[in-house]
């Protein structure tokens, strides 16, 4: 082929995918922004620009801090948990055992659960007075409609999901790790203990801070469960940004507001990429 | 005092797969052993069975006359360094050499000294702070040396420390290997496929296949003194030549028929020189049939004796080691090889008259593959 | 066994003497020493099994809970006694499920939607991720840099614009609405990219010298080649897209079009009769992505891990 003519063909196997991010990914992503910018009529359409001044009223409202902090919480949560679940599920599994391929499918299967279904197991096994809980434990709190729990009880079920694909990472990162070093280390007169905090734990940080790179955004998106378990409540207890977004959009049909929100959920998220990966760079790099 | 006794050691796996058979062996201290077969022969299973990270199946270990079948690999007071080297890849080199040490909580001080002081004797001071995926073969082989020797340990096991260096580093590590044995003065024990390190580096070698100790020697022993068969190919290169055929006693003369295979009128019956005739006089030899063996040093261009005998032969083919030339002929349908001096003239497609020095052949039992010539260096010592 | 050890001891030291006994005496300590290894290992073993266990049963408990409770009449339910296990197990909750709601049509909607959006998505995806890995063209390293950009941009934070484009364009409570947005993906791009990757482009070059076009490179050489990769997508698209909530949820008007994550929503009311129906259909609803990603597991793994995700 001679230099000087274009190749159009590369392009032609790049259209179906861009048709698509083009108008449900780049087209939205400005349209949000466009949006954001505007008060809106009930079907979405932008009316009256009003500059920055959705963004001023919710940086002024008390409840988007709410939601802010809610969100926050409730990540810190979601991703410790989810990632302790599945460290702890992998590292019981790291080592041939009768039954293992029926214990590494269970601790995994969680990754094939629906937000919503699990949503509703959960509602049954919180219940305050049927459900298995409060039989369990002895217990008579009402864990969804008391503001004190109800936060705690999404993120736990938030993490209870998230923890199989979680199972999955850190159990590929744990098979990454070349077995000899271990037949090394006990020569060298390593125990159990310092085996796995010496090399397992370093072994293992890149495809943790994948992990927790994937989790924390995951977490953010977190819409189904809260939806169907406390519609953000109770009071504003569980208004998880995303959730607050939808009703914003979708009862009150501020649109110019759930998508200065989303904007901000975008750079939050974007933030935090940047951060973790400056950090990453300083420091577990090898 | 003993450094490592292994008395009828087996290696099973599920019901009756033996990797490794009724092995016994006593290592002294001070000694370079070497382990060495072709790959499978249970030579880095026994390796791993003394360092405690294989299961012993049977029979009993002894490290410095302590029962230690049962000890955990860091109860034994031993380094390992591991064909793959198995460095941490999360720790730079300096932790690497230094991690022993570490988790024995040794201080701080003197762990930096040690660490230095190892590292400048493998050359390893410029790089102490790098990781090891920023290393080079050679250097990588270097720390791995290093890790195992900076608890300065009685015993050192090497897993083919060498069979992923190049041909070039290999023999420079090999000689660097020696330097640190004379200096440490550890005793050690080796595993290779390569007989060549086999021979430069052992005190003594243990030659295994298909987990049977062969023979326990040392390396000249090995080479002027096979056990059978297997050794007498295994050690040397190039490799004997073998020739089958019978022997066969004509008045005072022994003679060693060889089994005609080529149409052509070759010359096929060799006078076997009296050192020979004297080991088979006194031994049944079913049916006669034996085999001859002849290092290829053992042929030469020129008549260097009288008692030499010759073949002739089609040579067709010759590789120039610098010292030596190979020159490859057949001779009664066989492949074999004569290693002559580089001065020597070898034409590659010419007939050539070749002598051959019988003085110290091997003839070997044409079933058992067992060498009549073999002396027992036990019984010579009784006798 | 043990018994003639015992019996050899006695008569041997009685022969030889004080040396045998005392090597019998060592020998007996080493049998000791043998047992109390293999107990030490077995302890090992089934203490490894029994927190496995005791983990598995955390991490199972609300599913084996919901299938508990959707074999339980709903008067089992309704007690305050302590009830794990339905004591007159009943199909009833399923049957009225099917009949409650139209879960059949609703088990077919998502099954075409998300069988359409897992093809869709491989088709895409492995057309794109061939032209970045194999053909050489200005703007590739941009346009690749975009599409991981977008890997950053959470889908929900477009969802509300996504939503006005489809009202826009008429495709609420449409398939095409429920399907299109999700037709491709930044990460089964890169999952693709990073398996050519693996393959020397001398594939490649030798297929083109061999006269061979794009497409047909595409489709006899790499596809098959990248069997485990198209299985890890396809069981991990079909699962998301099985289970996909919100935009259903925002797109979906009528029992025709509706998903079954967004029909079971629909009976969640806590009246007493529907909390046993609700888990009946949770059940069931379940049970094809479960299936699917058992059936599937093995291939998620190898295709997903084999190189893709490497620190």
């Amino acid at each position: 082929m001679n230099g000087k003519k274009i190749k159009v063909e590369p392009y032609f196997y790049l259209i179906p995918s861009f048709l698509v991010f083009g108008a449900f990914l780049f087209y939205p992503f400005f349209k949000t922004i466009y949006l954001s910018l505007y008060k809106t009529n009930k079907m979405g359409q932008a009316k009256l620009f009003v500059g920055v001044e959705n963004y001023t009223s919710l940086l002024t409202s008390k409840s988007f801090y709410n939601s802010l902090i809610v969100t926050l919480v409730f990540v810190a949560i979601v991703v410790a948990g989810s990632m302790l679940l599945g460290l702890v599920t992998a590292v019981l599994c790291n080592k041939a055992f009768p039954g293992i391929r029926f214990f590494s499918t269970a601790f995994a299967l969680p990754m094939a659960i629906a937000s919503s279904s699990a949503a509703m197991i959960f509602k049954i096994m919180l219940h305050p007075s049927i459900g298995i809980i409060n039989k369990i434990f002895h217990l008579d709190i009402n864990w969804i409609s008391d503001p004190r729990y109800a936060l705690i009880c999404v993120a736990i079920l938030t993490a209870w999901l998230n923890s199989g694909i979680n199972f999955l990472y850190f159990s590929a990162g744990l098979s990454n790790i070349d077995d000899t070093i271990y037949e090394r280390a006990s020569v060298d007169g390593a125990s159990h203990i310092q085996q796995f905090f010496r090399l397992t734990l370093p072994g293992i940080a890149p495809i943790m801070f994948y992990t927790l790179v994937v989790d924390i955004i995951q977490a953010f998106q977190s819409f189904g469960q809260v939806k169907i378990l406390t519609q953000g409540g109770p009071g504003e207890s569980t208004n998880l940004i995303v959730y607050s977004i939808y009703r914003d959009a979708f009862f009150n049909y501020r649109f110019g507001s759930a998508a200065a929100q989303s904007v901000i959920l975008f750079l939050i998220i974007m933030a935090l990429t940047l951060i973790m990966f400056r950090v990453e760079k300083k420091g577990v790099k090898y | 005092m003993a450094e490592v006794v292994l008395k009828n050691v087996y290696k099973t796996y599920g019901e009756n797969v033996n990797v490794v058979k009724d092995f016994n062996l006593e290592v002294k201290e001070k000694e370079f052993i070497v382990f060495v077969g072709p790959s499978g022969c249970g030579k880095s299973t026994t390796l791993r069975m003394i360092a405690g990270l294989e299961e012993i199946s049977d029979g009993e270990l002894y490290l410095q006359d302590e029962f230690a079948n049962f000890l955990e690999p860091k109860e034994r007071n031993l380094a390992f360094v591991f064909q793959s080297y198995a460095l941490y890849p999360t720790m730079s080199v300096y932790e690497n050499i230094a991690f022993s040490l570490r988790v024995r909580k040794v201080n701080k001080d003197e762990v930096d000294k040690r660490v230095r002081e190892v590292a400048e004797m493998l050359g390893l001071t410029a790089v102490l702070p790098n990781r090891p995926k920023d290393l080079s073969g050679g250097q990588k082989q270097r720390v791995a040396i290093g890790n195992a020797i900076i608890r300065n340990p009685k015993l050192l096991l090497m897993d083919e420390p060498l069979s992923n260096l190049d041909a070039k580093l290999r023999t420079q590590m090999r000689v660097e290997l020696a330097k640190i044995h004379e200096k440490l003065q550890n005793t050690i024990i080796y595993v290779t496929h390569d007989q060549i390190e086999a021979m430069t580096l052992g005190t003594r070698i243990v030659v295994m296949k298909d987990g049977i100790i062969q023979q326990v020697d040392s390396p000249k022993k090995l080479y002027q003194n096979p056990i059978n068969r297997f050794v007498a190919s295994f050690i040397g290169s190039p490799s004997m030549n073998f020739m089958d055929g019978r022997i066969q006693i004509n008045g005072d003369h022994m003679y060693f028929d060889v089994l005609t295979k080529s149409r052509f009128d070759e010359k096929s019956k060799f006078l076997l020189p009296n050192k020979v005739k004297r080991a088979l006089e006194d031994r049944f030899i079913r049916g006669n049939e034996a085999i001859l063996g002849i290092r290829p040093e053992k042929f030469s261009y020129k008549q260097k004796s009288e008692n030499d005998q010759y073949i002739d032969v089609w040579v067709h083919a010759r590789e120039l080691l610098g010292s030596d030339i190979y020159a490859y002929f057949e001779f009664q349908g066989k492949q074999m090889i004569a290693s002559v001096p580089a001065d020597t003239e070898v034409e590659v497609d010419s007939h050539v008259r070749l002598y051959i020095d019988l003085t110290d052949a091997c003839v070997f039992d044409k079933e058992t593959e067992e060498n009549y010539m073999y002396i027992d260096s036990r019984e010579e010592k009784r006798a | 066994m043990s018994e003639t050890v015992v019996t050899d001891t006695v008569t041997t030291s009685a022969i030889k003497g004080r040396d045998a006994a005392m090597s019998m005496a060592v020998a007996e300590a080493k049998e000791r020493q043998k047992i109390k290894q293999k107990h030490r290992k077995i302890k090992n073993m089934s203490l490894r099994i029994l927190a496995n266990t005791l983990m598995a049963l955390i991490v199972l408990c609300p599913l084996l809970y919901a299938i508990s409770v959707a074999f339980m009449p709903s008067g089992e339910l309704f007690t305050m006694d302590m009830n794990i296990l339905p004591k007159h197990p009943t199909l009833v909750n399923f049957a009225q499920a099917l009949v409650k709601i139209p879960l059949a049509k609703f088990v077919i909607n998502s099954f075409l939607v998300a069988g359409l959006i897992t093809i869709g998505q491989i088709v895409s995806c492995s057309l794109a991720a061939f032209s970045f890995s194999f053909l050489e063209y200005k703007g590739k390293d941009l346009l690749f840099m975009l599409v991981m950009a977008t890997m950053m941009v959470p889908g929900e934070a477009v969802i509300i614009s996504n939503y006005l484009t489809v009202s826009g364009l008429g495709w609420l409570d449409t398939y095409k609405g429920l399907i299109i947005p999700y037709l491709t993906s930044a990460m089964g791009i890169f999952l693709f990219r990073q398996f050519y990757l693996s393959f020397p482009i001398s594939l490649y070059e030798s297929a083109k010298i061999d006269g061979c076009s794009n497409l047909r490179f595409v489709l006899k050489i790499l596809i098959p080649l990248t069997k485990s990769a198209i299985g890890a997508m396809a069981v991990y698209t079909f699962i998301n897209a099985w289970n996909m909530y919100m935009w259903p949820l925002l797109v979906t008007g009528s029992d025709q079009m509706r998903t079954v994550q967004i029909g079971i929503g629909m009976l969640n009311s806590v009246d007493a009769q529907s909390i046993s129906l609700m888990i009946a259909g949770v059940v069931m609803i379940i049970l094809p992505s479960i299936s699917i990603f058992i059936v599937g597991q093995k291939q998620l793994i190898r295709g997903m891990f084999s190189g893709a995700v490497k620190g």
